[in-house]
């Protein structure tokens, strides 16, 4: 793996030493990694969910998006998934040996800000993205 | 071969020292120059990061045995500094003269005296100093281990090109005759910093093709070529002296078996090979270092080190990332340059048309100020097709971008007159240093004056900017 791909999974770690994550190294020096049992608050039927990701051999210069969670991912009140909240979709994107695809919710939120050049880390990502999704 | 030592200067910085060593009061003035330092296979090039003026009376006093110094407690902090960030010590001065300095005998006997204590205090750093005249600079260098280099030349890098040294140097005739009506333009002098330089072309496609032949043919002296590509059948009209033989045309046409055209594929000339073909025909003299690889390559990375410009004709955004950090790590101006057509996807008519040439120096035109580059593309470009096609929710379309050999040579054209001007140090003081767009459907031109953003990674201070080897740089391992 690239060092900003290890340097990135270091970072995830820590904040998630409680829960469950696995890494699936790819040989093009990027790495899919799962995360489990991450909490869900409201608005959200569901109580924890996985999330999973790529990191690519760009990493920490790309944007990391897409991420996927559970399929059966609901709206606690009923209201139906929208974009870029993507149901019917699967994780990983590709073939990875290793790591079967499976059903997922695909939660495609790039980057937005072009104003200024913002090196994002994945960590600090995947938590705005986990923010965003718990203030729909 | 002799080993080479360069500094290479932001011209603003070049400018407040200059102002601050020759206010017009005949005097001596001091400074210290915090400074990179860049391994090349000429040798070794210091890449100026900060500027510190020593103040008149506080930091710079009457010396002891000379007429002037600097005082030791400023010294001490200016090398402490560079001991933490991992720079180069270098202190400031001028003598009067013009076009021609030396240390005088005090000089070498302070340096002799202070330099090996001050090795010890910036902990594997070198130290060393320079003296200046309005147009001449002269550099003792001493680096850890002992060896002691002089300094070569002074490059001062912006818009213009400027370049001091300790004397005037004479400059070879070599091939005036032959060149006879451009030298008409720039003179033997420029022709020969024509055949001085050395330059990097970053693909070698429609755009990057015509480059090579402008540039061969103006007699510019070392090219370091960059492309992964080898010619297709449908890059033929916008390659320079490419054929259907260097595109194996014969062997890829579809109505051949996959095995014959997978063997046509791989027999294709490369299109390092072929740009090398294209100068040789212009220039036999020129030396050409190809690399059949993608640009982030730590090979490719070494070799445009010592390289006097860059040009990016390659379109992907991880090489406009790499060539961003490139200008501004180790203080070689470039230009990107290309084109872009969009056609409606219903309806096939043409929307817009614009040719752009985006000159990037350490001072102006950082591509991450001016969202050149985007995460996103990045993103894009760093996983598989068949990835992208997973995680797809809306059709987008994978063909390739229209190309179109005219509306190549607009931004090659443009690109390749900027740097002659650059490099000869013809171009105006006050000249427009933004990116030009072509709009060929309006027959019109517009000028961008670029944006600087606050802690920019690349172009701010606390980034990367003339870091030299002290810093990774991005998407390389």
């Amino acid at each position: 793996m690239r060092a900003g791909v290890t340097a990135a999974i270091a970072e995830l770690r820590e904040q998630f030493a409680q829960l469950p994550l696995h890494i699936y190294p790819s040989p093009c020096g990027g790495a899919h990694v799962l995360i489990e049992d991450i909490p869900l608050d409201a608005p959200f039927a569901q109580e924890t969910t996985w999330v999973g990701f790529f990191l690519s051999n760009a990493c920490p210069e790309d944007d990391t998006y897409p991420f996927w969670v559970r399929p059966d991912l609901s709206f606690a009140d009923g209201r139906a998934l929208s974009p870029p909240i993507h149901g019917g979709n699967h994780f990983p994107a590709a073939d990875t040996p290793g790591l079967p695809q499976r059903p997922a919710v695909m939660i495609s939120r790039r980057q937005r800000n072009q104003s200024v050049w913002i090196q994002e880390s994945p960590l600090l990502k995947l938590l705005s993205v986990m923010k965003w999704m718990t203030e729909r | 071969m002799k080993t080479r030592c360069e500094l290479r200067m932001p011209r603003s910085m070049y400018e407040e020292l200059a102002a601050h060593l020759f206010p017009g009061d005949g005097d001596e003035h001091g400074a210290v120059i915090q400074a990179g330092l860049l391994q090349t296979r000429s040798g070794p090039v210091l890449t100026a990061r900060s500027l510190v003026l020593a103040e008149e009376g506080k930091d710079w006093v009457p010396g002891n045995r000379g007429y002037r110094m600097l005082l030791a407690p400023f010294i001490a902090k200016q090398a402490r500094l560079c001991r933490d960030e991992k720079l180069v010590y270098l202190a400031v001065h001028n003598h009067g003269g013009n076009d021609s300095v030396a240390f005088s005998s005090v000089d070498i006997e302070s340096h002799e005296r202070g330099f090996p204590a001050l090795l010890d205090l910036v902990e594997g750093m070198p130290v060393g100093s320079l003296v200046f005249a309005p147009n001449a600079v002269a550099g003792d260098i001493w680096f850890p281990g002992g060896e002691r280099l002089t300094l070569d030349r002074l490059v001062v890098v912006g818009a213009k090109r400027k370049i001091l040294r300790p004397r005037p140097e004479r400059m070879a005739v070599g091939d005036a005759g032959r060149f006879d009506r451009q030298v008409r333009l720039f003179g033997v002098e420029g022709q020969a910093i024509l055949a001085g330089s050395r330059v990097a072309i970053i693909g070698l496609g429609g755009v990057g093709s015509l480059l090579v032949e402008l540039l061969a043919r103006l007699g510019v002296g070392q090219f370091v070529l960059v492309d992964p590509d080898r010619v297709d059948p449908t890059n033929v009209p916008r390659l320079v002296d490419a054929t259907s033989w260097d595109a194996m045309a014969w062997l890829v046409d579809k109505r051949r078996p996959e095995w014959l055209r997978k063997l046509g594929r791989r027999l294709a000339t490369k299109k390092v090979d072929l740009s090398r073909r294209v100068i040789r025909r212009a220039n036999r003299k020129a030396c050409v270092e190809r690399h059949f690889s993608v640009m982030e390559k730590p090979e490719v990375a070494e070799a445009i080190k010592d390289c006097d410009y860059i040009f990016l004709a390659a379109d992907g955004h991880r090489a406009r990332r790499l060539f961003n950090a490139l200008v501004h790590q180790y203080l070689i101006p470039g230009v990107q340059m290309g084109t872009r057509i969009q056609v409606d996807p219903e309806t096939g008519a043409v929307i817009d048309v614009h040719t752009t040439t985006r000159p990037v120096t350490p001072a102006k035109g950082c591509m991450l100020c001016n969202q050149a580059v985007s995460q996103a593309r990045l993103r894009d470009e760093s996983i598989s097709q068949e990835m992208r096609a997973g995680q797809r929710y809306v059709d987008e379309d994978d063909s390739p971008a229209p190309s179109v050999i005219t509306l190549n040579a607009l931004s090659a054209s443009q690109a390749a007159d900027d740097f002659l001007f650059y490099i000869t140090g013809l171009v105006n003081d006050d000249a427009f240093g933004g990116t030009i767009q072509g709009r060929p459907l309006k027959r019109t031109l517009r000028f961008v004056d670029p944006r600087r953003g606050k802690g920019c990674p690349d172009c701010g201070s606390g980034g990367r900017l003339a870091r030299g080897d002290n810093a990774r740089l991005p998407l390389i391992e």
